[in-house]
């Protein structure tokens, strides 16, 4: 809708779509063409793996169409779903940044350098033809959207036929970025969440890096702070993982999330003890959400048999 | 050779158990851990399935990637490589989902609705890829 409010306030001023999108950005190049993004031509049904291969060469990754084809196409489908392309992205220990879906949050993420993989239906709605394309930059002169597209090394697109087949695609596009490169995006969130999924993939190397400067460029942030404590708990580095969750516990200190993993930090630790109070602390708060509520009884469950099968010892050396 | 064959494969089978086992069992969790992509998924409200029921879903998936023409030797990675949220949404609609796949191949009567289409500047079918 804001889009569309931006489309016509663009039409009844005269402007182009760009200019209008280009309205409110701080940095307004009027051309910005990233002409060193390789190419990679795509063959039969293989837009996918050929789009993912630029993605990936550009931030750093050598591989070719051929080598993600057995990641990404599907076969059945005879195409490749954008789920799956960000999964083979996370294979490659990069981070998969969906971009708020928008013309605006496009061009600054090309401003800022980044290329930018998008879906576009070139079809209709009702007849649709999915197709992936890399967006290295566009012309605000000449109303221009700049892609390497399908078996076009070089395709310019005007920016309203562009956004017309965007749109039908839900404004879906996907920064691939190396751990330690930030999206020129304000917001926190977006860019965190696909860290944390790079996280879950058992990247804790690659996550540990993204989510410290993320904690640079947005200091206190709590996804951030406990990111990196648990990419250290991954990383088996109990004592960075616990100074991080101490450090989270004084700023919340009745959050049982971190209650929780400060418990398991502890107890890997050998400190039965102190993890099984921390356990305790955190049940006693209120209100808990049910699936809280039940991750810290089994944790609970967890450590009681553990300690039962041990001497009951005070721990207190474990206490910092 | 018919019996060595089959002890073989017998002793590969358990030595690749075994490998699984030792790869899931690094690190022993004491209390049930909450990863970062857990905590937010809990913020956001969409973390309601259990752990059994992700479990299921992830067969689901694999049965039907496989299903779908991708080789078993490739199969457990992609799944691997899939976020709980990624896999639930594949689970339901892998068959509705876009599928990039370019503008190749349009045959018939589409071929004269796109082109239609095309001229009337509502489509980029032809010029696009």
């Amino acid at each position: 809708m804001a889009l569309l409010t931006a489309y016509l306030a663009g039409c009844v001023s005269g402007q182009s779509t760009l200019s209008s999108a280009l309205q409110n950005n701080s940095s307004r190049s009027p051309t910005v063409e990233l002409s060193t993004t390789p190419f990679f031509p795509q063959e039969d049904y293989q837009c996918g793996p050929a789009a993912l291969a630029t993605a990936l060469s550009v931030s750093g990754v050598n591989v070719t169409p051929a080598a993600l084809t057995p990641k990404v196409y599907l076969p059945g489908r005879k195409g490749s779903l954008q789920m799956e392309l960000s999964a083979a992205t996370r294979r490659y220990a990069r981070i998969p940044y969906p971009i708020p879906p928008s013309l605006a949050a496009l061009l600054r993420e090309l401003q800022v350098g980044h290329p930018v993989l998008v879906l576009q239906n070139l079809g209709v709605s009702w007849l649709p033809r999915w197709h992936y394309a890399v967006v290295i930059g566009y012309n605000e002169d000449r109303d221009l959207i700049i892609l390497r597209s399908g078996t076009t090394a070089r395709k310019e697109m005007d920016t309203d036929l562009f956004l017309r087949t965007w749109q039908r695609a839900q404004y879906w596009g996907l920064v691939v970025l190396k751990p330690g490169e930030l999206p020129a995006a304000e917001q926190p969130e977006p860019y965190l969440e696909a860290v944390s999924t790079l996280e879950a993939s058992g990247a804790y190397r690659e996550s540990l890096t993204a989510y410290q400067v993320a904690l640079g460029r947005w200091p206190g942030n709590f996804w951030a702070r406990i990111g990196i404590a648990n990419s250290h708990l991954g990383l088996g580095r109990h004592n960075e993982a616990e100074q991080y969750l101490r450090e989270l516990l004084v700023d919340y200190p009745l959050h049982p999330a971190v209650l929780n993993n400060l418990a398991e930090v502890m107890a890997r630790k050998g400190c039965l003890h102190s993890a099984r109070n921390l356990i305790k602390r955190a049940l006693t708060i209120q209100p808990l959400s049910q699936p809280m509520a039940e991750l810290l009884r089994k944790s609970r469950d967890q450590l009681d048999k553990l300690e039962d099968t041990q001497t009951r010892q005070q721990d207190t050396h474990c206490e910092p | 050779m018919n019996k060595t064959h089959t002890i073989c494969k017998r002793l590969g089978l358990i030595w690749l158990l075994l490998s699984f086992a030792s790869a899931v069992m690094v690190q022993p969790a004491f209390a049930a851990v909450l990863s970062t992509q857990d905590l937010i998924a809990m913020e956001q409200q969409t973390a309601t399935v259990s752990t059994l029921e992700q479990a299921l879903a992830r067969d689901d998936v694999r049965a039907q990637l496989l299903a779908m023409g991708v080789s078993p030797d490739e199969v457990q990675a992609r799944i691997a490589a899939l976020s709980p949220s990624e896999i639930a949404s594949l689970n339901q609609q892998i068959a509705d989902l876009p599928a990039g796949a370019g503008a190749i191949g349009v045959l018939g009567v589409v071929f004269l609705v796109l082109l239609v289409l095309e001229v009337l500047g509502v489509t980029d079918v032809f010029k696009a890829i």
